[in-house]
């Protein structure tokens, strides 16, 4: 009987339990949720739209959620000083909370963006936001700050001031920031608990707006590896220590970022180049390279054994995963900053001015089927929840979702 | 019997962890955050201590606040973190602080700028019409985000007088926000408007950047180590001097001085226009400023060249940064003036790429004070 009771309340709970976006692309860096389903059209004033908020200041970050919160971050201020992190109920977007900190390090940056261009990251149980003035924040989801660390005021010269947009991973309670530029440049382990410093890996002084990923690790107990990318290739580190395994040069993209199987990694270099992760602590083998499949500015997802990119022209490309074999492209319109996201057979892309293209997927090449102004700019990845999407404009935060 | 012991002791921990602690208890907490160093040393104490200190009441929040400094901007933004929170509870507790203890903190000078800005933040927060009566207070302040809020209003009167045409009080208003704010883009809102009504506005002279100046190129890049060479201008500067340059035909060498002065409403020293549009190449330029007194000052300035900036022959910053950017008080160095003349010798450096945003070789200077008010030069 007690065994038949704690079943029907482990069923109840996971019957709340909501899906959770805690990174930029989602939890596995796919870009992609098969089991969403998302409203077949909408727009920005009404129709599916479950609810609307206006935001205090701007950036490029895109929203995450977790645990039924949404949370986003935003600079504004004279000089973008001041740094904002916003929480809403994914129900109804009723302010949870919101936390202001100043900026310690260099806010400047090219007018289309902001120091709130890295994503926030969560590990179900904090958040991490990172700014591009090399500020990380750690706080509870009831907002409560844990510690906060000024990267920039303790490296002064750190700072691109076209704006720095790294977004930082967590594994295995250490978070990951890779803060590269012409001045101070490193890439640094945190300790998630306290804020304080694992490692420290000085790396190139050169500009660098790509994002680390987490290879993960084979068996339990091994050491978790962190991928950074940079203009020189790949360099694989042990996220506890930061000791470097493993690199692989021959250039990749300093702008779109990875993505990680756990197998296999789709890395922005030569285009595309798949690598084999048999162990991710060893130097891995080339599965295969395609020049075709070059992301430009947004980074790649993966769905359904397709990878896809959008190039620098505006096409979207659709690669098999398993060979690199292009497959259907298709002319997207305008320029984009976001990457697109899958929900179902959908891909979502929206470009810079705010217009959201639906394409449909289910055929043997994509499809717009819907075009919706969403009425302002939009450079941020939306993210995908339970049978909703949160997109994060220039001023404003939408949920889509059909109305119940 | 055990359990029963078990569970009073567990409730008790619980009790004491949701209880809000008093006001006095803050300090010692506050200390520990306080005493976080820019090594991230003492940060696991100060986890401890802001996680307690975010369950106080807000009775302790005028304490926590008047322990932000500005000086210590990290652990500063720790204790906005632990005040926001105790003020979020207060106020979802129907116990928010009161809006007096807020005015007379944000009203105290004893204050920092960082905490009474938070302050008023909090106020408006929960009183918006208390928290809009201070704004005019603040047309001086030494918080330029207050002061932001009081050019702010100034511009919102000055229009609502154009509207009303009273012109002439509209440009007073105007003049009265350029006088008080430190920032460029009111200014130029303001220079804007005051420009369309006939007015002439030099914001050049009203942020202090320096207009009379002599400049020599070209000296070798050498493919980027030119940046750490030492050419003749850094040895000495003798306005009459001729020396070896880089040979090429659109500088021809040597390299000598000439006078560079910008006119009303200019602010940047360009050497492409000086000299001519090149690359790789390296240059100097040279200004003296006369202070009236030995007094701390700001040197700010902005380029999308790499930079060395040296006053009376001392370096006081180096940032080997190309076109990355080029902003308002993009960097910023504290020096000593000497009283009377100061040398000022800004070393410019352009690089190897070749996009054609590259094509820029300038840079702007100015000499101000700590919240950006011009010094002026005391030059007759």
């Amino acid at each position: 009987m007690r065994i038949t009771l704690s079943l029907l309340c482990l069923l109840a709970m996971a019957s709340f339990v909501s899906a959770d976006w805690r990174q930029f692309r989602g939890d596995d860096t796919t870009g992609s949720s098969s089991s969403c389903q998302l409203p077949d059209n909408w727009t920005a004033d009404g129709e599916n739209v479950a609810w609307k908020v206006e935001l205090p200041g701007r950036g490029p970050s895109s929203p995450i959620v977790v645990d039924g919160k949404v949370i986003v971050t935003t600079a504004d201020g004279a000089d973008l000083e001041q740094l904002h992190i916003l929480c809403y109920s994914a129900a109804d977007g009723k302010k949870l909370w919101q936390r202001n900190f100043w900026a310690t390090g260099r806010t400047f940056c090219h007018p289309q963006t902001t120091p709130a261009a890295p994503s926030p990251v969560s590990d179900g149980k904090n958040v991490y936001a990172f700014f591009g003035s090399s500020d990380l924040v750690c706080l509870d989801l009831d907002g409560n700050l844990k510690w906060y660390r000024g990267l920039g005021y303790e490296h002064p010269k750190a700072g691109n001031d076209v704006g720095m947009a790294s977004s930082p991973i967590v594994i295995d309670d250490t978070i990951v920031v890779q803060i590269e530029n012409q001045g101070d440049s490193f890439a640094a382990g945190i300790n998630a608990e306290n804020g304080q410093t694992r490692w420290f890996l000085p790396r190139a002084e050169k500009a660098n707006w790509a994002s680390p990923i987490a290879l993960k690790a084979v068996n339990s107990g091994d050491e978790s590896v962190a991928l950074l990318q940079s203009s020189d290739g790949v360099t694989a580190v042990s996220s506890k220590s930061g000791v470097v395994l493993w690199e692989l040069g021959g250039g990749a993209s300093t702008i779109s970022t990875s993505l990680t199987t756990g197998e296999q990694a789709f890395v922005v270099s030569k285009g595309l180049t798949v690598l084999d992760l048999k162990d991710p602590r060893v130097k891995p083998e080339i599965v295969w390279e395609a020049n075709k499949l070059n992301p430009s500015s947004m980074s790649p997802i993966l769905h359904d054994g397709k990878v896809y990119t959008i190039n620098g022209t505006g096409v979207l490309n659709c690669g098999n995963a398993e060979t690199g074999d292009l497959e259907w492209g298709l002319r997207l319109k305008g320029k984009f900053w976001a990457t697109p996201v899958i929900a179902g057979q959908k891909l979502i892309a929206i470009n810079y001015d705010g217009l959201a293209m639906i394409v449909d997927l289910s055929g043997k090449k994509g499809e717009i089927v819907e075009e919706i102004e969403m009425g302002e700019n939009v450079q941020a990845t939306p993210a995908l929840g339970d049978d909703a999407m949160y997109i994060k404009g220039e001023r404003h935060l939408w949920k889509i979702a059909n109305k119940q | 019997m055990m359990r029963f012991y078990q569970s009073l002791a567990a409730g008790l921990a619980l009790l004491l962890c949701v209880s809000p602690l008093v006001a006095g208890e803050a300090t010692e907490l506050i200390n520990k955050i306080n005493a976080i160093s820019s090594e991230a040393l003492g940060y696991p104490e100060a986890v401890k201590a802001v996680t307690a200190l975010s369950q106080m009441n807000a009775d302790a929040i005028p304490e926590v606040l008047a322990a932000m400094k500005q000086d210590r901007p990290v652990a500063a933004n720790w204790l906005r973190g632990a005040v926001e929170a105790m003020a979020d509870k207060a106020r979802q507790a129907g116990k928010p602080i009161a809006n007096d203890t807020l005015i007379a903190f944000i009203e105290s000078p004893a204050h920092s700028p960082k905490s009474r800005s938070v302050a008023y933040n909090l106020l408006k927060q929960q009183d918006e019409e208390a928290a809009q009566k201070l704004v005019p207070s603040f047309e001086n302040d030494a918080s330029l985000e207050l002061r932001l809020l009081a050019v702010d209003k100034l511009i919102e009167d000055a229009q609502g007088k154009l509207q009303d045409e009273q012109t002439e009080e509209a440009v007073a208003t105007y003049q009265q926000a350029l006088t008080a704010t430190r920032n460029a883009h009111q200014a130029k809102v303001i220079a804007d408007a005051l420009k369309e009504l006939e007015v002439e506005v030099d914001t050049t002279e009203h942020f202090g950047f320096l207009k009379n100046w002599h400049v020599i190129a070209a000296f070798e890049f050498a493919k980027g180590d030119g940046f750490d060479a030492v050419y003749p201008p850094e040895k000495e500067i003798n306005l009459e001097g001729s020396y070896p340059g880089k040979l090429i035909d659109e500088i021809p060498a040597p390299a000598k001085w000439q006078p560079l002065t910008l006119g009303k409403g200019e602010k940047r020293v360009d050497f492409n226009k000086a000299f001519a549009p090149v690359k790789e190449v390296v240059g100097y330029a040279v200004t003296t400023f006369d202070s009236d007194e030995a007094q701390d000052v700001e040197l700010r300035w902005g380029s999308p060249n790499a930079t060395k900036v040296w006053v009376n022959g001392n370096l006081v910053a180096s940032d080997k940064v190309y076109h990355a950017g080029d902003n308002f008080d993009q960097y910023t160095a504290k020096t000593k003036l000497k009283p009377g003349e100061n040398t000022i010798l800004v070393k410019l450096v352009q690089n190897e790429q070749t996009q054609s945003w590259t094509n820029v070789w300038h840079f702007d200077l100015r000499v101000c004070d700590h919240l950006g008010t011009a010094i002026a030069d005391a030059k007759p």
